[in-house]
């Protein structure tokens, strides 16, 4: 697997490296946005190491070219602004996540792999959240070496919140995504279903918090 | 004297007054030396044009009339005996004493006889007194009527002041300026420099922000790489790096972003309010906190609301004011502990509650908390500043924010109110 990291400070830089090279990947580094633009050009990368403070062009504007240029090689965006707008321009940018410093090393490593699994997942239509891999077209659903077909009601509201992982779904925002699928709702529709869905898999595939929605964690403690 | 009002009027008055008595001083002295020359005109008149026939009628040197006017006649032959006046030898005014009484007589002296008009001084006195006076006295009337008219002309043209004295407070904290319509001209520089200075000091305001959020994220960057090379060692062995060193950079971590979370809660400029969902905010930060609660073994949930709860607020603010307090009360509990986010609307507000089972605060401490960097417990890995920045983002929402320790236990309820939003 070989890794750009994009990044004008030299002791991150170096530090960033070591660490992914100590974890079995190939490393290459830059520190402008020319110099990756170069490197993009030759070399195929499995994911990009983008910080957004760059000296010669920002991060962002990196990325722009990237996109229009058809390169959709993996990004992950590493800053130090962490305010809303640039994170939404990041993300819209076709960033597949965002990293704000200081960060752990495991944080990082956990991002990356996240960002690979959807990448491939992009490629072939599957949803990726956490440790559940989801397929769309089939209704297949993998999770901790389980792999079961659920039935559609089942799917949509696990498809629901895997889509967004990390984000917590309330009753009617579930119940909302379960009649989109053409179904009709029963008050404790929500509830029977994840129970069937937690049988089926284990208590852990969906976390609840009490009187305020659901979840699936964004990456694996 | 510290008024502008009083020494105005003060001056005023005093100018008034001593115009108006120099002028009807000078006025009646003036009016009295023209009212003696008229008297001694009519004086002469009369001793002249005395009738011959009431002249012989009269005995010689006697009072021949009573009226305010006498006048005494002698003959060229008459002896005066026992006349009241005097015979006069020469044509002219004089003052005379005649009777016990001081007189001023006008003698016309001829071969064939002398007659005198003459005046009692204390009758001519008192009517010289009197004229005098009475013309005199419209200056006098006039004075007051001016100072009246004086102190209504002074209040007008301090009402432009008053007006600025109570608009100033009405201003509120992020104001930029003060309106110079209608402000006197003399005043304006005055608010001129005054907005001036008004603006030199929003723009520190933003300095200090800007600088604090300048520092803070010039921190990230090397501690970033500071945690970088901790994780990076501590991969090779367990106590490659001491666990006081993780502590310290995970402390210093949490400083920074919470620097940058005070800058941005403090940060001068208006804040626009709409209406949001209460609940959907909840969900974001307790997404957010969900993996340190779920480290600790912390129950974190409320009851579940059978409607959507909307408030009035900001989204960033709101944001930043749910996680600290949520994030407090997550910090703050032991593992195996409980923290329960509850809403209730009552009659035009919004009442958000977080209660924790933590330690709870003393009761000499409640009010301190609020401050920044005050910490209750230096084992904790809190930096002191997530109530200040709640507080920060509430205010600039116009929430407040009430904290208490729970009645039916140990633990801590920090409550929100804010205003509610009719959804539209």
């Amino acid at each position: 697997m070989r890794v750009l990291i994009v990044e004008d400070d030299p002791m991150i830089a170096r530090s960033l490296d070591r660490a992914l090279t100590e974890a079995g990947m190939a490393v290459d580094r830059v520190a402008t946005a020319a110099d990756a633009a170069a490197a993009l050009a030759i070399q195929e990368y499995s994911v990009v190491l983008l910080d957004l403070g760059l000296p010669d062009a920002s991060g962002v504007e990196l990325l722009r070219r990237l996109r229009a240029n058809g390169n959709d090689t993996p990004s992950l965006v590493i800053t130090a602004r962490d305010d809303v707008a640039m994170r939404v321009a990041a993300l819209d940018l076709g960033s597949d996540d965002y990293l704000v410093k200081p960060f752990h090393l495991d944080e990082l490593l956990a991002r990356i792999r996240a960002v690979l699994r959807r990448s491939q997942g992009r490629a072939t239509g599957t949803v990726v959240a956490g440790e559940i891999q989801l397929d769309p077209a089939t209704h297949e659903v993998s999770y901790r070496g389980t792999t079961a077909v659920l039935p559609a009601r089942e799917f949509a509201l696990l498809h629901a919140l895997a889509e967004r992982p990390g984000t917590i779904l309330s009753r009617h925002q579930l119940e909302t995504a379960i009649y989109d699928w053409g179904n009709e709702v029963e008050s404790n529709a929500v509830d029977v279903l994840i129970h069937y869905v937690r049988k089926r898999f284990d208590k852990d595939v969906i976390r609840n918090l009490r009187g305020i929605g659901w979840t699936i964690p964004k990456a694996p403690r | 004297m510290r008024s502008l009002r009083a020494r105005l009027l003060f001056g005023l008055f005093a100018i008034l007054g001593a115009t108006g008595l120099a002028v009807g001083t000078a006025a009646f002295f003036i009016d009295r030396g023209v009212i003696d020359g008229a008297l001694d005109d009519e004086l002469r008149e009369i001793a002249q044009n005395v009738d011959p026939i009431e002249a012989a009628r009269a005995e010689s040197g006697r009072v021949v009339a009573e009226d305010i006017f006498v006048a005494a006649v002698w003959t060229a032959t008459e002896h005066q005996g026992e006349a009241d006046f005097v015979r006069p030898a020469v044509t002219g005014f004089d003052t005379v004493m005649a009777g016990g009484e001081e007189w001023r007589i006008y003698a016309e002296v001829r071969p064939e006889r002398t007659v005198i008009g003459a005046q009692r001084m204390e009758v001519r006195r008192e009517l010289v007194a009197v004229r005098a006076f009475e013309a005199v006295l419209p200056i006098l009337a006039a004075v007051p009527i001016a100072l009246l008219v004086v102190g209504w002309i002074v209040s007008r043209a301090m009402r432009p002041l008053d007006r600025l004295a109570a608009e100033l407070p009405a201003l509120g904290d992020r104001s930029a300026a003060i309106p110079t319509a209608g402000v006197p001209s003399e005043v304006l520089p005055l608010v001129v420099a005054m907005n001036d200075l008004l603006g030199r000091l929003k723009r520190q305001l933003e300095f200090r922000t800007r600088f604090v959020s300048d520092a803070a994220h010039e921190l990230r960057t090397p501690l970033a790489a500071l945690q970088l090379q901790l994780d990076a060692a501590s991969a090779g062995g367990r106590d490659a790096v001491p666990a006081d060193a993780r502590a310290s950079v995970a402390r210093m971590s949490a400083l920074v972003a919470q620097m940058l979370d005070l800058a941005r809660a403090e940060a001068p400029g208006e804040t626009r309010l709409a209406p949001l969902s209460l609940d959907e905010a909840v969900r974001s930060v307790v997404g957010e906190l969900l993996p340190i609660a779920e480290a600790k073994g912390i129950d974190l949930g409320g009851d579940e609301a059978p409607a959507e709860t909307f408030v009035l607020a900001e989204p960033a603010d709101l944001h930043l004011l749910l996680r600290n307090l949520i994030d407090n009360a997550v910090r703050y509990t032991p593992p195996g502990g409980r923290v329960d986010l509850v809403a209730a609307a009552d009659s035009g507000a919004v009442a958000f509650e977080v209660r924790d089972t933590g330690p709870g605060i003393p009761a000499a401490m409640l009010e301190r908390v609020f401050d920044r960097f005050v910490r209750l417990d230096p084992d904790t890995a809190g930096t002191g500043l997530g109530l200040a920045i709640a507080r920060a983002a509430a205010e600039r929402m116009g929430a407040t924010l009430a904290i208490r320790n729970r009645e039916d236990g140990p633990g801590l309820v920090v409550r929100v109110r804010f205003a509610a939003a009719v959804r539209t």
